[in-house]
């Protein structure tokens, strides 16, 4: 298991190293440069010049590709050019728990919904309830965030009036939150509530169907038989022996999932107007904001990395007979 | 399905059905793939003859439009944000004073048009890709696979966000050349032609494993031993004895995958890297106007619900075309 453990974390060593690579060739590919404005203004050649040298702009592309890499691995990108009293890091730290959070709840919110309604699916398959399950999970799956979004927030923010309808955390935009929120404020519930929802729907929809799909392979085997043939209650097999080996499949989509509902956040953050990280993935590109988007993508990748490893290291948990040695 | 059914013809003659004919049977005796198949085909319908105008010769007077009331990008200063229902916009206005109903017919265009050039871009190349690899010498196939594994460890999401950063700014910019011409051609398509690039270059991925997976088990089969046996070349045996028998499972997967395009679609629209002011495209109908929710609802939820409607068609269609094709996914 350790072996497997480091060989995988050796292998992602170059991918991440590929994808800086890739991300400094794309983004130094974009025309225009991060100093050719401030606000609607054009900056002046010599003004721009010094900028540029300032920050090793001038420098060779490869010297720059180099310290590029270099402050990747050191997770340090100095500071954001759009904004240039910050660092990216600062931005981050600022920034990534408040989609982390919320990714957390989403993906929970998924996990508490999904699986229990794609196990009554499949336990009670071809009932009308297992039709009225799938029905409302292939809804799910067809409703992006922004539609659910919108939805959502105008029934029950702006008709009904229960929810607050923007912000995270509080009413106002609070700077700092730090990983761990204050739990047991009502308010961070209050307003955590449909912004997860929202991001949480289609996922749990997805999770649902693949519970349903799987489960159902796996009621069929002997072994389940078996287990019903020597006496066990019918809840207590399905749910002990049969959900546990059926959850592989589900595991497998959960790590491009996690990462997904990251970056997912983003329309979901510009729509309940919660200060996350998600614009940052898509302004650092327009600005050419280069430390803020390697920054961002970085992040990311590591996320994504993890992500698919922990789900490898869960299939050893979810199915004994998988080994890593 | 090695036995096929037999019926009687009309006159009186023993008919087989093909595999294909029975998987069609399946699938339109599917209820809810049908409703979603004549939905699409409604929506191909509306692409098509959007801007279609009735000549003035049938009628007399004007040239009247056939489909969609108003041209997309009609401004009109007085009659922005009306309700649905006032007359002469059935479903309002928005806050250019643009006839919602004609942007949200006309923006079936840009999704349809997505959806369709992504799907046989990624089918074509990611087919091309695993049939080579699944027939390649396997030191070949092992070093295209770790290829392919390698690009599925990449944020592909961050990646069409560059890149189509990087398309917008060339055009904005102007170009020449061959670049200069992709410009050209994105520009009369209203930004639909760098969306089909990057969506076609970044998701062959699944199709190429697949490809190569069902290759692979049906290069085993004996069929295959016996064209070779009667000397059937490589290619003969690829274009003859493999793609058929490959090509449904990766049609259906290709189905299934479409609403996800749309929806990447819309996402780029939404963010602001999509198709280009004016052209109507649901994201963009929607993230021009959710932060008037509170006072004009219509005006978001109209579009979102004809995205939504249409990724449902084409789940219903997909979930479909897989039971019909491959009973046994059946429920899945």
């Amino acid at each position: 298991m350790i072996q497997y453990l480091v060989r995988r974390l050796l292998w992602a060593i170059p991918v991440l190293l590929a994808i800086m690579v890739v991300t400094f060739f794309l983004a130094r590919a974009i025309p225009g440069g991060p100093f050719d404005f401030r606000g609607d203004k054009q900056i002046p050649e010599t003004i721009r010049k010094n900028l540029e040298r300032k920050y090793g702009l001038d420098l060779p592309l490869h010297q720059q590709l180099g310290r590029w890499i270099w402050d990747a691995i050191r997770f340090d990108f100095g500071p954001s050019y759009a904004s240039r009293s910050q660092t990216v890091t600062d931005i981050l730290k600022r920034t990534f728990p408040i989609s982390f959070q919320l990714g957390v709840l989403a993906l929970l919110f998924a996990l508490c919904i999904g699986i229990p309604m794609g196990t009554i699916a499949a336990v009670k398959q071809n009932t009308i309830v297992d039709y009225g399950a799938t029905f409302a999970a292939i809804l799910g799956v067809s409703m992006p965030t922004m539609v659910t979004g919108p939805l959502l927030m105008w029934v029950f923010a702006l008709i009904l009036g229960w929810l607050p309808a923007a912000r995270w955390g509080t009413d106002y935009t609070q700077l700092y939150l730090g990983f761990f929120p204050n739990l047991l404020s009502g308010k961070f519930w209050l307003h955590a509530i449909l912004p997860s929802l929202t991001l949480g729907l289609a996922y749990s929809a997805s999770i649902a169907r693949l519970t349903r799909a799987s489960l159902l392979q796996v009621i069929r085997e002997d072994y389940i038989r078996t287990a019903y043939a020597k006496g066990l209650p019918g809840r207590r097999t399905v749910i002990l022996h049969g959900l546990r080996n059926s959850l592989i499949p589900v595991a497998t989509v959960l790590g491009p999932m996690f990462a997904g509902i990251v970056t997912g956040s983003m329309i979901v953050e510009q729509i309940f107007g919660i200060a996350g990280m998600g614009k940052y993935f898509v302004t650092s590109v327009t600005n050419r904001d280069y430390p803020m988007i390697m920054g961002a993508v970085l992040l990311y990748s590591v996320l994504l990395v993890g992500a698919n490893l922990l789900v490898d290291v869960s299939y050893a948990w979810l199915d004994p007979r998988i080994r890593y040695d | 399905m090695a036995l096929q059914k037999r019926t009687m013809g009309a006159n009186g003659e023993m008919r087989g059905r093909s595999p294909t004919q029975d998987a069609f049977r399946r699938l339109f005796r599917h209820r809810a793939a049908t409703v979603g198949a004549i939905y699409v085909l409604l929506l191909v319908i509306v692409a098509l003859f959007v801007d279609t105008t009735i000549p003035a010769a049938i009628f007399g007077g004007e040239a009247r439009p056939l489909i969609a009331p108003k041209h997309y990008a009609e401004v009109s200063f007085f009659e922005r944000d009306l309700p649905p229902g006032t007359p002469g916009f059935p479903l309002g206005t928005d806050y250019l004073g643009r006839d919602i109903l004609s942007r949200t017919l006309y923006g079936t265009r840009v999704s349809l048009a997505v959806a369709i050039v992504a799907a046989t871009v990624a089918l074509i190349v990611g087919l091309t890709y695993g049939v080579i690899s699944g027939f390649a010498p396997s030191g070949v196939d092992n070093a295209m696979m770790r290829f392919v594994d390698f690009l599925y460890g990449f944020p592909l999401l961050i990646f069409i966000i560059l890149m189509q950063a990087l398309f917008k700014a060339v055009s904005r910019r102007g170009a020449t050349g061959f670049v200069g011409m992709m410009v050209g051609i994105d520009k009369a398509l209203g930004g639909m032609f760098f969306l089909f690039v990057a969506l076609g270059i970044l998701n062959w991925i699944g199709m190429a494993r697949l490809a190569r997976g069902q290759t692979l088990s049906v290069k085993q089969k004996e069929y295959i031993e016996s064209a070779r046996a009667l000397g059937a070349s490589n290619l003969r045996i690829v274009f003859r004895h493999v793609l058929p028998n490959i090509i449904g499972p990766c049609i259906v997967s290709e189905t299934l995958a479409i609403p996800g395009y749309i929806l990447t679609e819309a996402f780029l629209s939404f963010i602001g890297l999509g198709v280009t002011p004016p052209t109507p495209s649901w994201g963009l109908m929607i993230s021009e106007t959710y932060q008037g929710l509170r006072t004009y609802p219509w005006e978001t939820l109209i579009p979102g619900a004809a995205l939504a409607t249409t990724t449902l068609a084409f789940n219903f269609l997909g979930d479909g075309l897989r039971d019909a094709f491959d009973p046994r996914l059946r429920g899945t």
